[in-house]
């Protein structure tokens, strides 16, 4: 039997959904957080499948992540339909429930947050709602897990109901709609709702709103940084001390040389430092989470929109951006929710710019190797991403491809307490990927840096780095990046091996490296490296979902070089200007661009003027 | 009247909605249909978004929108 989940976006179906078959998959207080179909099977009767489906308004929905939904019901006719309703609106949502019916489909109404209702005094008639509508109506918490049991019990007791008559213009369905709640349900404001209104004046307001944005925002990298590191650095001493007796244990045993190397150097170390970062990112993580699930993240896309489409990008490029500020991979299939196909592009484009997780791992080891552990060298990386987008949007909405500003239409949610369960799902499937990927991905590049680093063109190199095949490819590699100024072969390897992952960059350079202040020539070099790094293109799990959201190939191209092109750009001037600082040019080059930048403006005031004279003859 | 130049806190009814097809639609599905109330809750500054409550909940349109709505001011 096959059961699929409809509703509008944000009514708690992908609650419901993990409540159901006690699978984990992403919520948030946001509409459009599911963007693909999701299989899972109940939990207490294995022959029950559930289908989690992006939410829709209506049924001949035109966004992408809409149509997933239609396509499904019209393509895999489901056996019974599970229509979720958000009780505290159940107006619009009973809209689409107008439209179901006329499918022939039988369909069960859940009402969703009755706890929320019934903590309000709220009194719901759900004999009456059923009476009307003539199918059955049950009222559960998705959230608490309460009446889902007896919701399927009831699903599978549905039985083939008539095809019902369409009710014509949407004018008369929302009249339909009007008669059947009275008596249903009192129109008033819940509780939340009131305190929802109260603390938008804050969130949302006019000059206050965006300055609480940026200082939430370097609030979250900042405690996640400082707070992560103190974590991390027991993480790290733990695996030194375990690869340090591991080596001794064997040298006890009379293991070969090249065997303790290999699985103490390379594989514990390798995979230590990166394990280090975990308390960082799972930091990270859960305090985004909380911005996504108390629908601070719809207030952010309202008071940012108007300065976004200067950019040519949107209020709801702010999610996915983000997102990405977590993983680039995730972020990037949130751009689903954009209806604008520019300002959707443009997203996918740019967010890529933002320092994820990973990133944020790297900056961390350089600013704790460099700058003596300044959290502020690694927050201002976050400034220069937004400045970098900002730049690169201003001038790509130049372009053909991204100049149409779009339609806009944005649900505000009511503020909600993030839950506790949500936030643990959060880190609890974040720590099984990163542990994952410190065992697979890292693990690998251990093991292939290993081979790299001990054998070359004449065998085994017996410690002498300069015959191995590492140290040739960086010789070779390290000219590309001499104008940024990090001509070291370690480095040069190191952004091969950050195309991976981005942690591999820290694992590359403290296998390969015995001291790092050789690597860089100042300062100003390392900080090059690092905006070099985060501009790059990320690594191939997010360069394939870019591949994937774009559809189209010769735009996918176009990012890969354009974000490469950004990046040793960016990197080039940081680097001009720390050769100009240390030699006292710098102040010099900034008066030559004042002055340049006057003598356009006069040029162009004049080209104008001209033209007025013109216009005036 | 035109939607966009109501100030915060006022009450109107839509009269007409003008725009591409395909936006009715979908302002249509979010509730926003001739006939219906709707007050504004706040605007964004320099013609940013406008936050409306339409039946029973909020939500956000641009400036550019709400030009292309036609509202009857209620009092």
């Amino acid at each position: 039997m096959k059961i699929a989940l409809i509703g509008n976006p944000n009514s708690g179906k992908t609650t419901l959904f993990n409540a159901l078959t006690g699978t984990y998959q992403k919520t948030g207080n946001w509409t459009g957080v599911t963007t693909e179909s999701k299989l899972g099977v109940y939990k207490k009767d294995k022959t029950t499948q559930i289908v989690d489906l992006p939410g829709i308004y209506a049924l001949d929905s035109k966004s992408p992540d809409e149509k997933v939904a239609l396509e499904y019901l019209k393509e895999n006719k489901p056996n019974a339909i599970i229509n979720i309703v958000d009780g505290t609106n159940l107006e619009r949502n009973l809209l689409l429930t107008t439209e179901l019916l006329t499918l022939g489909i039988p369909l069960i109404i859940a009402v969703n947050m009755c706890d929320e209702l019934e903590k309000n005094g709220f009194e719901f008639n759900s004999n009456a709602l059923s009476n009307k509508l003539g199918v059955p109506v049950v009222t559960i918490s998705a959230l608490k897990g309460k009446n889902i049991d007896v919701l399927i019990k009831e699903s599978r007791k549905l039985k083939s109901p008539l095809k019902r008559q369409n009710l014509g213009s949407i004018e008369k369905r929302f009249e339909y709609i009007e008669s059947v709640l009275v008596g249903v349900i009192d129109k008033k404001k819940t509780k939340s709702q009131i305190a929802t209104e109260r603390l938008d004046k804050i969130l949302m307001d006019k000059v206050w709103g965006v300055p609480i944005f940026f200082f939430v925002m370097a609030l979250i990298y900042f405690l996640s940084i400082s707070i992560g590191s103190v974590l991390g650095d027991f993480i790290e001493n733990f695996f030194c001390a375990f690869s340090i007796s591991t080596k001794i244990s064997l040298d006890k045993i009379g293991a070969k040389s090249w065997i303790s190397g290999l699985l103490c150097d390379s594989i514990i170390n390798g995979v230590g430092t990166v394990l280090a970062f975990l308390p960082q990112i799972l930091i990270l993580f859960a305090l985004l989470t909380i911005i996504e699930q108390s629908g601070y993240a719809s207030r952010i896309a309202f008071i940012l929109d108007r300065f976004l489409s200067v950019f040519g990008l949107g209020g709801k490029s702010i999610i996915p951006m983000t997102v990405c500020c977590g993983c680039t991979v995730t972020g990037l299939t949130a751009t689903r929710t954009i209806e604008n196909k520019s300002e959707r592009e443009l997203t996918t484009f740019l967010s890529p710019f933002m320092p994820c997780g990973a990133k944020m791992a790297v900056f961390g080891w350089f600013s704790a190797k460099f700058f003596n552990g300044n959290p502020f060298i690694a927050t201002s990386m976050y400034f220069l991403s937004v400045l970098v987008i900002a730049i690169s949007g201003l001038i790509l909405k130049k372009t053909k491809r991204f100049c149409g500003n779009g339609n806009f239409v944005l649900e505000i949610p009511t503020l909600r307490i993030p839950s506790l369960k949500d936030i643990f799902f959060v880190l609890w499937e974040k720590t099984k990927d990163f542990v994952l990927k410190a065992g697979s991905v890292i693990f690998l590049t251990s093991i292939a840096l290993w081979v790299l680093i001990n054998f070359g063109f004449y065998g085994y190199t017996d410690g002498n780095i300069e015959l191995s095949f590492l140290f040739n490819i960086g010789q070779i590699l390290k000219y590309l990046f001499y104008p940024l100024g990090f001509f070291s072969w370690e480095t040069a390897v190191s952004v091969l091996t950050g195309l991976m992952a981005k942690e591999a960059i820290i694992e590359t350079l403290e296998i390969v490296s015995d001291d790092y202040t050789a690597l860089f020539l100042n300062g100003w070099s390392v900080y090059s490296f690092m905006s070099f790094v985060l501009l790059a293109p990320p690594c191939m799990a997010s360069i394939f979902t870019a591949k994937k959201e774009l559809c189209n190939k010769r735009v996918f191209v176009l990012t890969l070089v354009f974000q490469t092109l950004v990046a040793y750009v960016v990197a080039f001037v940081i680097n001009l200007m720390g050769y100009l600082w240390k030699n006292g040019l710098l102040l010099y080059l900034i008066v030559v661009i004042i002055l340049m930048l006057i003598v356009i403006l006069l040029i162009r005031n004049m080209k104008i003027s001209k033209k007025e004279k013109e216009n005036a003859v | 009247m035109l939607l966009s130049m109501l100030k915060v806190g006022e009450q109107a009814k839509v009269l007409q909605l003008n725009n591409s097809s395909k936006m009715i639609k979908r302002l249509n599905d979010m509730g926003i249909t001739t006939g219906v109330n709707l007050k504004i809750v706040r605007c964004a500054p320099f013609h940013g978004p406008i936050e409306l409550e339409v039946r029973g909940f909020n939500l956000a349109i641009r400036y550019l929108e709400a030009q292309k709505i036609i509202v009857e001011k209620r009092l």
